[in-house]
């Protein structure tokens, strides 16, 4: 079952990137950058209270609050695009954001599509359909900035991986010790054939 | 054989000289019968090409004519007594000739020289010769342990053209042949491959990029159904990764991405 995901995965690498992917990666984004602002602000804060016995509210109340909340989640997104076409969540789900013909995106566009992602939750949340419904699973801030999310990680080398740790014996996981009735390698091979 | 010793000089006029060989030396008698009888031979072959040596010849002829009869008659009969003489005296004398003296005046270079070998190997069928032998006995005595410990392996590899070996051969398809799968599984390379990685953290991060993929299939496919269009007609990907025509269905095995772009964990996670 786990080798057959691992194919699924490997025949995949370089082809639109799914809604439940996307989603996770976007939650994971969100939390991270909404914690860090948050650790961030109150470290200020305290800083500044240190400092000049003041106390100041920056929480996300004020509109000072919220429009350095937008600036640093649109660094966030755009800076991590424009490097590398991954920000944390999309690492760790192992997509990227491509051109539409799936070259790398420069500044500009990296840019462009962070403007442009509110817009899909503007729209009541319609924006995001097409990632389900559409061709190309294709945003809407993916259609104004020219982008798309493709698989991206390195699906090969984790199967080896698994392999490898499948064929160790010593792998508690996979019970392959001789004789203790798990799937050993001999299993896998059979499983795999 | 002749020789001096038993009497016969080789010289010729040499043997009345000879001490204790009393009567007519052989040789000197020999020699003057064969000159006679050449003289004489002369004078006939003269005497009957003369019109008198013809008419005498006709008139002998017809003289001994029935002689002739009776000696062609003789001559039948004796054939197969002489057949008879020759069968028995042959191996006699067979026996009594000295082959390596007769051979070792033969000339066997002058002679091979005039034999056509050519012609000789055209007429031997040297497939059934090769059908008629046993090669696997042959082989069988042969002892290779021997040979190749006369071998000089070393001076034979460098005559080898390596580069020109190496430049011939498709390593791509070479490497494509190589069962990777089953060389991580049943060599030290798959422990290697273990031990280098994270372990628990690389395996979840694993599972979770593949249960994603899987989950966003299932949604792709419940999707493709709801608006009723072929999940497999779907472009799979930008053309510049998978390809300008391809397919979700045309690409079982689609191409990877760039491995140095890939995300893979140990690297990019922090």
């Amino acid at each position: 079952m786990r080798r057959a995901g691992h194919e699924q995965a490997i025949s995949q690498q370089g082809h639109y990137a799914g809604a439940v992917s996307r989603l996770a990666a976007f939650v994971i984004d969100q939390t991270v950058a909404t914690t860090a602002y948050s650790i961030g602000t109150a470290v200020i804060a305290w800083t500044i209270s240190l400092v000049t016995s003041q106390e100041i509210d920056l929480t996300l109340t004020g509109l000072l609050s919220v429009l350095g909340y937008g600036i640093w989640l649109f660094l966030y997104y755009a800076y991590p695009w424009a490097m590398s076409g991954k920000t944390l969540g999309m690492t760790l789900l192992g997509i990227r954001v491509v051109t539409r013909e799936g070259a790398r995106i420069n500044g500009r566009t990296a840019a462009l599509r962070t403007v442009a992602l509110p817009l899909s939750f503007l729209t009541l949340g319609i924006g995001f359909l097409p990632i389900i419904f559409g061709r190309e699973r294709r945003a809407l801030h993916d259609a104004i900035a020219n982008t798309a999310v493709v698989y991206a990680w390195d699906a090969q080398g984790a199967r080896w991986r698994f392999l490898a740790r499948s064929g160790d014996p010593t792998d508690p996981a996979e019970g392959a010790l001789p004789g203790a009735g798990g799937a050993g390698p001999a299993d896998a091979r059979a499983a795999n054939s | 054989m002749v020789d001096g010793a038993d009497g016969v000089n080789a010289e010729p006029g040499a043997g009345d000289d000879e001490p204790g060989q009393p009567g007519i030396p052989v040789e000197w008698a020999v020699d003057t019968a064969l000159g006679a009888a050449s003289a004489a031979s002369r004078v006939a072959v003269a005497f009957s090409r003369s019109t008198p040596g013809r008419l005498l010849s006709d008139a002998a002829k017809a003289v001994a004519a029935p002689l002739t009869r009776e000696g062609h008659e003789v001559r039948d009969r004796a054939a197969p007594a002489a057949q008879e003489v020759l069968s028995t005296v042959t191996p006699e004398v067979v026996g009594a000739i000295d082959l390596n003296v007769v051979l070792s005046a033969i000339d066997l270079n002058a002679l091979l020289a005039d034999v056509d070998i050519a012609a000789i190997l055209d007429k031997v069928d040297v497939d059934e010769i090769v059908a008629r032998v046993d090669v696997e006995q042959v082989v069988g005595r042969v002892d290779i342990d021997a040979i190749v410990a006369r071998v000089d392996i070393a001076s034979l590899l460098d005559r080898v053209d390596i580069e020109a070996i190496l430049d011939r051969i498709d390593l791509n398809e070479l490497v494509s042949r190589i069962d990777v799968d089953r060389l991580i599984q049943e060599t030290e390379l798959g422990a290697i491959i273990a031990s280098s990685t994270t372990g628990v953290a690389s395996e979840a991060l694993d599972a979770v990029r593949r249960q994603g993929v899987s989950l966003d299939n299932v949604v792709a496919r419940v999707a493709a159904r709801v608006v009723r269009r072929d999940p497999d007609a779907l472009p799979a990907g930008p053309p510049l990764l998978v390809g300008s025509q391809a397919t979700a269905g045309e690409l079982p095995a689609g191409e990877p991405v760039e491995a140095s772009d890939a995300d893979s964990p140990g690297k990019d996670v922090p």
